[in-house]
């Protein structure tokens, strides 16, 4: 070895280890929505930048919103936990009725982007009670 | 010389990058000599959970490597999350509310005393990552025979003040690449004694057949090529637009290759664009062999694996600039270009296309760069000469 050194306290380091794992006060507020708002955030920021590319998927404006939101919205939400079963399940129909190779009618178009909406609506609503 | 490997998950089918370079430099230090051992908890991996210990606690043999398992503490989880999304939005948690997130963040009291007890066996304990408790708690038992490669990246764990103390008392840190080693001395201001950049070992004896693939695949025109993750973390959405521009102003042969795990980032791919999915290996070091170029268009690389097996196929690599390990490669290599946006990459691709032997010449630079630099005889070489000072 290239040095001697004294061995720290590896008790009084488990020590610290163990009251930092008794310690499960919240010093923060509670807050179990900040992960799926957070989420939602960021995927819409997401969104906004790569309207370029999903601009060349041809459709209507709204239908351009469709695909990209079920691109790149739906599958940041399905990752989170189950607290928002309801808005997970609203979404994951939603998903389902995706575009897959032909375009799709925009009747389709306009039932996805309702159930888009009913889903967060349920989540603003959730996160604000 | 007896080394241990000390990390929060360990196993053959361990998810997760650092997982796979951990066991990857284990198992090559192993083989070259070195008597190596590796410390761990019973937790399989990261999408197993930190508190789930799947594996039983004692001794076990992965090829040449001893692995001891210690049972994972399972604290009361309430704090975790809140916590975690606090450091992920760049928030500053107090002292307690840091020690509250790492005290849950993979710990084995069991080990900690283990280290404690062996620590004379032991010429040096090399921790992997830097974010875990086994890494943070751990280091501090043995500082003076404490050596991190920390993996870091430019994200919220990176600034919690016990992963700065933590640093700051290990006796050496190694990272992947230059553009890592420069981050922390920006973040945590590591001299030039104690941070060494090593990089990671790549298989450098690869067969490949060019023409196999294209009989295969049916792929007969000229064409880009990426491979990995197909999902917009990697950027892939970036590359199939700046491809489509291309294409408008270049009508032609030329395709874009995609292979890979996840579903493709859009939704009406054009007819140019070749989806082929999951391929296995050989096909994959095949299709670089195939390619006129290989892009990776990824903003967050810690070293990218992909890039050094397309050079050593002999493909000139085509890069993001904003992916600041990435760009170092092939500024340093000479074997490729970068691009920042669509005019960037039209032009770059328009260039390469058009000169077949700057093509080779780049291939040939890129090639030599990995046999240089990443061949495992050299990454083992400089961990025993200059990580380990043998």
């Amino acid at each position: 070895m290239e040095e001697s050194n004294p061995q720290p306290d590896v008790e009084a380091i488990i020590q610290e280890l163990r009251e930092g794992m008794a310690d499960i006060e919240a010093s923060h507020p509670s807050d179990p929505d900040a992960a799926v708002r957070r989420e939602l955030r960021a995927s819409l920021r997401k969104a906004t930048e790569t309207a370029d590319v999903l601009g060349r998927c041809g459709g209507s404006l709204r239908g351009k919103l469709c695909k990209l939101l079920a691109f790149i919205v739906l599958p940041v939400v399905e990752q989170l936990n189950m607290h928002h079963a309801a808005v997970v399940t609203a979404l994951t129909r939603f998903r389902d009725a995706r575009p897959q190779d032909a375009p799709v009618s925009d009747e389709t178009l306009e039932a996805r982007i309702q159930k888009l909406e009913d889903a967060l609506a349920t989540l603003e609503e959730r996160t604000s009670s | 010389m007896r080394v241990a490997f000390v990390c929060p998950f360990f196993g053959k089918d361990a998810a997760g990058g650092a997982e796979f370079a951990a066991r990857s430099v284990a198992l090559h230090l192993a083989d070259s000599g070195v008597e190596v051992e590796v410390l761990t908890t019973c937790l399989h991996d990261l999408p197993h959970g930190l508190t789930h210990n799947v594996h039983s606690p004692g001794i076990s043999q992965d090829g040449p490597i001893t692995i001891r398992r210690f049972m994972a503490e399972t604290p009361d989880m309430t704090p975790f999350e809140a916590l975690n999304d606090l450091i992920i939005d760049g928030e500053t948690l107090s002292p307690r509310e840091e020690r509250q997130f790492m005290s849950r963040n993979v710990n084995s009291v069991d080990l900690l005393r283990y280290i404690a007890a062996h620590e004379p066996d032991y010429d040096w304990f090399c921790f992997i990552p830097y974010l875990f408790g086994t890494t943070v708690f751990g280091a501090r038992v043995v500082p003076h025979k404490a050596i991190m490669i920390p993996c870091l990246h430019d994200e919220g764990y990176a600034r919690l003040q016990l992963v700065r103390d933590t640093i700051a008392c290990v006796h050496r840190v190694v990272f992947n690449a230059e553009a890592e080693k420069r981050f922390a001395n920006e973040a945590y201001g590591i001299d030039e004694e104690r941070g060494i950049t090593i990089g990671l070992g790549v298989d450098t004896d690869v067969t490949f057949d060019a023409e196999r693939f294209r009989q295969r695949f049916g792929i007969e025109d000229p064409f880009i090529l990426y491979a990995g993750r197909r999902d917009t973390t990697k950027n892939v959405h970036t590359l199939i637009a700046h491809f489509d521009r291309y294409k408008e102003q270049n009508p032609g042969p030329l395709k874009l290759v995609l292979m890979g795990p996840a579903d493709l980032p859009v939704a009406d791919p054009s007819d140019d664009i070749v989806d082929l999915g999951f391929v296995s290996e050989q096909e994959k070091r095949d299709a670089y062999a195939a390619a006129d170029i290989f892009c990776q268009p990824s903003l967050n690389e810690s070293f990218s694996y992909v890039i050094m097996e397309a050079w050593l196929s002999g493909t000139p690599c085509l890069v993001h600039e904003k992916c600041k390990v990435t760009r170092d490669h092939v500024v340093q290599s000479g074997g490729g270009l970068y691009f920042d946006d669509e005019k960037d990459f039209c032009g770059v691709v328009d260039r390469l296309l058009k000169d077949p032997e700057l093509r080779g010449n780049m291939a040939t630079a890129g090639r030599q760069y990995v046999l240089n630099n990443f061949s495992w005889e050299r990454i083992v070489k400089r961990f025993r000469e200059e990580v380990f000072r043998v």
